[in-house]
């Protein structure tokens, strides 16, 4: 059996990467993370952000983990896991985390004022059920309040720190109106005015539009770290060394992989195992550009990642540039916002003022789908990773992509 | 004789045969140190109900895999869809609840209570529970489509879904027809990020490995020559289906071994008896790829094709010296014999002016085939006259839709009230506004908007007693644009189209047919 003689794939696609010698280029920021939370005097908050799949995740999941955090009791809380979206439903989610995280650490704790009824199930699910008799009534903020003093006391000497994952869904539950706006001020208060209460907050890039918004107050008071693509020699050491000893990379397919995926390592994690099942499947083990070249076809036919990513785009317009920047990389007019005006007016997109092109160029390299490159021509707009470049050759009729645009243009 | 090994329809899904190649990957990633979530995606009649299965017996049974697997659950999305993120849950919640019970966890299991309404959070407590003994459990969910296909199902609990899969102690494998993000059809959902957590896997045709295990039934009985092999390849292709077909057909030959012309007699009388299964493989082609089969019986395409890729998958064509040629023959058979449908169909739609002239025809023949029962003459005989008019000048036709939407409204307050047309009381206390004298007002449009608020059950109970949704949500369109047929004078750089006007006599159509099926049980 060929999957026996090469072992099992090592790469981690679509989850968390919960084994620590899968973590590659992290170790910095867990290392700022950790200097944050020890200093003393500040309100404890760090601001994880970086935009999907760059692995906020799984450096949260290593840092929950017993001992990484001396001094605190992590408390890891994805906001995926509401069941509603009202304040009342985000409190009582914290709260449940906290006493399960507690209660896992041997250290029990109850609402304050609650009854407490004899039951032989285990604690977590009578403290779920008592939740919802505690928050079902008015004032559910003091609730928690509450409940959090009397947990931060059950836990001294160390502190608990709260490790909220997902956090674009609370932005997301205020926009349509289904969260609270007081929220935000409420997890505000709640950081600030608790001893003993830190908090690491991890969503994507959006974070820092919010920190200009309305949530001021709240990010205000975070220390913020980025997080995304690898250095290049940690994206090396993920295609290599999980299959060290098994599969053999050729340096130029090695290389030729972590620039497709600009160092991003979601995407190099995918590659790598599309690149593995295939080996499996030939015998093959020595990686060379055209077995590179087969599993990335494979790769992108098979792909949500692009498509999300292109839905994240949002409007039409956008969408053509990024096309057009793929279309024009290799023009000799620089792609900027001159040139993209011009290339719309040929295309007959109506465009009322220069600045919105300006604003989607903006969004756009806040999603990391496009970045400036400041050595070509004057400073050029391309796509940031090579491999959606594949993707939209594959999947993009750009032609249909101008009539959407332009009817899109003709709506507003 | 033995029973028949070569299962193509039933209640119970068939043991799996063949896969050799598909399940080593499924494995590989099912029992490598962090597993996969997988979505398997593949046509209809491909075998993915039939793989699914069989990872879920084996894994049921996984204590001896590598990977901590202490079970599997099987939900079957295809019966029952559910409705609701409540319903999903609870229907995932009590497969989860019965494997665990009959893996020996009883201590777990009687966690999941089914009957409250913390699901979720129950549900989160047993696998938290598990990752810490290092336990893990597969949840196989067949037919996604069917669940996605309605939209009652919100990304609230595709989130939830993904939180649970973030955990060790879960792993998931969907079955579908389209990668799972093509399926959603809401936006509000499509941004989850549960559609991402999945490594894609196709299930394709047999391949040669495949075919062979297959044919073992058969070769154990008393075998099969050289040429009988070739042509079971050639007139199959490899499509599951039609494989088993032919086989389960072949086993009752007592013949042996078998030989090509007994194949070829079997596969030629499967053009006529296994019609059902022809046509729902045809049926799940999109047009793109009818052509080309249909270009393929006759010839060959270029390898570089753009559903070369698609119909070599489907084991429909292969590639030979860049070329692309068919290689099902009893696909290919069948698509010859839609070649005169296929032609017609071009043939009157080849032309703007064709597309014109036969789609009014198209829907005069439609509103026929709609408006045979009781339905009112008065309104069809305007949909007709709206038909009538759609060419020369397209917007002539919108002169009669404020008249259909008029008499529509006129059926169905006939329908749901009193002669004199009081406003119940009910309908008051759901929000109705009266006229001053109680009675309906007199203008389309606020009637419009009551029968929106009693025909809505979003927010309370529905207050029509006839009318449906679907009837108001057509006959609000249809209102809107004969207020706009009415008021052509002030949109002056608008210009109707074809296109437009058929979309919108289309409705009509379906209005009557909408109108007819409500208002059967009202008194005439």
């Amino acid at each position: 059996m060929i999957i026996d003689d090469l072992g099992r794939s090592p790469y981690i696609v679509g989850n968390p990467v919960d084994r620590a010698d899968m973590l590659f280029g992290c170790a910095d920021i867990m290392d700022r993370i950790k200097r944050h939370l020890g200093g003393g005097d500040h309100a404890n908050v760090v601001l994880l952000e970086g935009n999907w799949r760059t692995g906020k995740t799984s450096i949260l999941r290593q840092l929950a983990k017993t001992g990484a955090l001396p001094g605190w009791i992590p408390v890891y809380c994805s906001f995926h896991g509401l069941d509603g979206m009202a304040g009342a439903d985000v409190f009582k989610l914290l709260a449940l985390r906290i006493g399960g995280a507690l209660w896992d650490d041997e250290i029990e704790t109850w609402i304050p004022g609650l009854e407490r009824t004899e039951s032989a199930k285990p604690f977590k699910i009578v403290f779920g059920s008592a939740l919802r008799r505690a928050f079902a009534g008015g004032r559910p903020f003091e609730t928690l309040e509450l409940y959090v003093e009397a947990a931060i006391r059950a836990a001294k000497p160390r502190r608990v720190l709260l490790m909220i994952d997902e956090f674009d869904k609370l932005r997301e539950g205020i926009d349509s109106g289904r969260t609270g706006a007081q929220v935000p001020e409420n997890l505000r208060h709640l950081l600030q005015h608790q001893a003993g209460l830190g908090a690491i907050i991890a969503g994507s890039r959006r974070l820092k539009k919010l920190r200009e918004e309305y949530w001021s107050a709240l990010f205000g008071l975070g220390y913020r770290i980025s997080v995304s693509a690898l250095p290049e020699d940690h994206a090396r050491r993920l295609v290599t060394e999980p299959v060290a000893g098994r599969l053999r990379y050729l340096p130029q397919a090695r290389d030729r992989l972590v620039s497709l995926c600009a160092g991003h390592p979601f995407l190099i994690q995918s590659l790598c195992s599309r690149v593995f099942d295939q080996a499996a499947d030939g015998g093959e083990r020595t990686i060379t550009l055209d077995a590179l070249d087969r599993a990335v076809t494979e790769m992108l036919r098979d792909n949500e990642h692009f498509p999300t990513l292109w839905g994240y785009a949002e409007t039409e317009r956008r969408r053509l540039i990024l096309a057009l920047c793929h279309r024009l990389a290799d023009d000799s007019d620089a792609v900027n916002i001159p040139l993209l005006l011009r290339q719309f007016e040929e295309c007959g997109v109506q465009v009322r003022r220069d600045q919105e092109v300006a604003d989607d160029i903006a969004e756009l390299r806040e999603l990391e789908l496009i970045e400036l490159d400041r050595s070509c021509r004057g400073g050029a707009y391309r796509l940031s990773v090579p491999l959606m470049a594949r993707w939209m050759e594959m999947n993009v009729d750009f032609d249909e992509l101008v009539v959407r645009a332009r009817m899109e243009a003709e709506q507003r | 004789m033995t029973t028949n090994p070569y299962q193509v329809s039933g209640v119970s899904v068939p043991p799996m045969r063949g896969r050799t190649r598909i399940m080593r990957r499924i494995d590989g990633h099912l029992q490598k140190p962090s597993p996969d979530n997988i979505s398997l995606i593949g046509p209809a009649l491909y075998g993915k109900s039939v793989l699914l299965q069989h990872i879920y017996r084996t894994y049921r049974t996984g204590k001896s895999l590598t990977g901590g697997w202490l079970t599997a659950a099987h939900v079957d999305l295809r019966r029952g869809i559910p409705s609701s993120d409540q319903e999903f849950l609870q229907r995932f919640a009590q497969e989860v609840r019965t494997e665990l019970m009959a893996a020996d966890r009883p201590d777990i299991a009687e966690c999941i209570e089914l009957e409250d309404d913390q699901i979720y959070v129950e549900l989160d407590y047993v696998f938290d529970e598990l990752e810490k003994e290092e336990a893990r459990l597969l949840v196989v969910l067949d037919g996604f489509d069917y669940a996605l296909a309605g939209t009652g199902l919100t990304r609230d609990l595709w989130d939830q879904l993904r939180a649970l899969a973030q955990r060790n102690s879960l792993r998931l494998v969907t079955g579908s027809r389209l990668p799972l993000l093509d399926l959603c059809n809401t936006e509000e959902s499509q941004t989850s990020d549960f559609w991402r957590i999945f490594y894609d896997m196709r299930v394709t045709a047999f391949d040669q490995d495949d075919v062979k295990e297959f044919l073992q039934p058969l070769e154990d009985r008393g075998g099969l020559d050289e040429s009988a092999r070739k042509e079971i390849a050639n007139w199959t292709g490899g499509v599951p289906v039609l494989l088993c077909a032919l086989l389960h057909k072949l086993w009752t030959d007592p013949g042996s071994p078998l030989g090509k012309p007994a194949v070829d007699q079997v596969a030629e009388g499967m053009l006529t008896e296994s019609r059902q299964l022809l046509d729902a493989l045809w049926k799940d082609c999109d047009d793109d790829l009818r052509l080309r089969i249909s270009t393929l019986s006759g010839g060959d395409l270029p390898a570089a094709d753009k559903c070369c890729h698609a119909l070599t998958e489907r084991g429909l064509g292969r590639v030979e010296n860049k070329r692309l040629r068919s290689s099902c023959r009893l696909m290919e058979r069948y698509a010859k014999a839609q070649e005169p449908e296929i032609a017609y169909l071009k043939k009157l739609l080849d032309a703007p002016s064709g597309f014109e002239t036969h789609l009014r025809s198209l829907l005069d023949l439609r509103l026929d085939q709609v408006s045979q029962g009781s339905v009112d003459g008065e309104l069809c005989d305007y949909v007709r006259k709206a038909i009538r008019d759609l060419a020369p000048t397209p917007e002539n036709a919108l002169v009669w839709i404020r008249s259909i939407a008029n008499r529509a409204l006129h059926l169905i307050w006939a329908a749901e009230l009193p002669p004199d047309r009081t406003i119940p009381n009910e309908w008051k206390h759901a929000g109705v506004v009266p006229d001053d004298r109680g009675k309906m007002p007199r203008f389309a449009g606020q009637q419009i908007a009551i029968l929106r608020l009693i025909s809505d059950s979003d927010h309370a109970r529905r207050q029509s007693r006839y009318v449906t949704k679907t009837t108001s949500l057509l006959l609000d369109h249809v209102h809107s644009v004969g207020n706009f047929g009415q008021h052509r004078a002030d949109y002056p750089e608008v210009t109707v189209s074809f296109g437009f006007a058929a979309s919108v006599v289309l409705a009509s159509i379906s209005l009557v047919e909408c109108l007819e099926h409500d208002l059967a049980g009202a008194a005439p």
